[in-house]
């Protein structure tokens, strides 16, 4: 499939990513076309019902006329999707026919912060798609912090590395026992690495980075001057 | 103006995640006990992301054939999804 779309991102305000989303859908989906009755005026939501409604229309009598369009909802049809990846906190992408369909559909929605000048590659919108395992870039030896859980705030060394269940399996640093804990990866973020000669790119972490509220500013495309007002 | 909100935000976020419930094989996202897109019944309220399709001027047009997301996905009908589902 060769899509017609370009991916563009906007700024939200931290943990407004999810009513950002609602609000642009319902700005999409809310509202429908108008159009007119040419004899008396009244409002349908399409030709065809306005058609139907004219052959019947009380103030016809003669007259000739065509069901006459009033507004139409601008956006349906041209915003294909919208993307909330939440490993990337205030970031949501909008897929559109053109950029300025981005504007229309942001236009009064409150928490949008701004656009992030440029479209966003395919590359950059697959790496969110399909997310790196949890437990990608965790090894054994590393100390990990949990950071959910009945565990949470304890530290812990990795004794096992379970990928195919994004799972990890921990030996407790403070504690007098060494009960071997089972948590999911994307619970643990990585304090310290085990000594290694090579260390994982820091910004394929995304768990961690979903973690703190630092954006990673080197990062690509969002290092573009976001270009508000 | 400060920002109470900022310190609590991980539980509030969690209470709102905690309303919508991804469905296990398809994701899409529902209140339901069943997925009122697959009919599936293994539903969880751990997920991160979403992703929303929107329909089409043709209401029963395949998603895929236009939007580059729900391509990649493999989604056939607009909706709410999530992105990653445990
Ligand atoms: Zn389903």
């Amino acid at each position: 499939m060769e899509p017609s779309t370009s991916i563009y991102a906007i700024r939200t305000t931290i943990g407004q990513e999810r009513s950002v989303t609602d609000l642009v859908t319902t700005a999409v989906i809310g509202e429908s076309d108008v159009w007119e009755c040419p004899f008396c005026r009244e409002d349908f939501s399409s030709e065809k019902a306005t058609k139907q409604h004219m052959k019947s229309c009380k103030k016809k009598g003669k007259k000739k006329g065509e069901p006459k369009l009033i507004s139409k909802n601008q956006l349906k049809g041209r915003v294909k999707s919208i993307l909330v990846p939440e490993t990337l906190r205030g970031y949501v992408f909008i897929e559109t026919t053109e950029f300025r369909d981005v504007e229309i559909a942001i236009s009064g929605v409150p928490h949008v912060r701004g656009r992030v000048g440029g479209k966003v590659s395919l590359e950059e919108i697959d790496r969110f798609l399909a997310p790196p395992p949890a437990a990608e870039g965790i090894s054994e030896g590393d100390v990990v912090e949990i950071i959910s859980g009945p565990f949470k705030g304890e530290r812990a060394k990795v004794v096992r590395v379970d990928t195919g269940k994004e799972e990890l399996i921990l030996e407790l640093l403070d504690s007098p026992y060494t009960i071997p804990v089972r948590v999911h990866a994307d619970f643990a973020k990585i304090v310290e690495r085990a000594e290694r000669v090579e260390v994982v790119e820091a910004a394929e972490g995304d768990e961690t980075k979903a973690e703190s509220d630092e954006l990673d500013d080197e990062d690509s495309f969002w290092a573009h001057t976001p270009d508000d007002d | 103006m400060g920002n109470p909100r900022r310190k609590r935000r991980s539980n509030w976020v969690g209470i709102k995640i905690a309303k919508l419930k991804a469905c296990k094989a398809c994701h899409y996202l529902t209140n339901e006990s069943m997925c009122p897109n697959c009919k599936g019944t293994n539903l969880s309220t751990s997920y991160t992301g979403i992703v929303v399709i929107l329909p089409g001027r043709d209401d029963h047009e395949d998603p895929r054939k236009t939007s580059y997301v729900a391509s990649r996905l493999n989604i056939d009908k607009p909706g709410k999804y999530a992105l990653k589902v445990r």
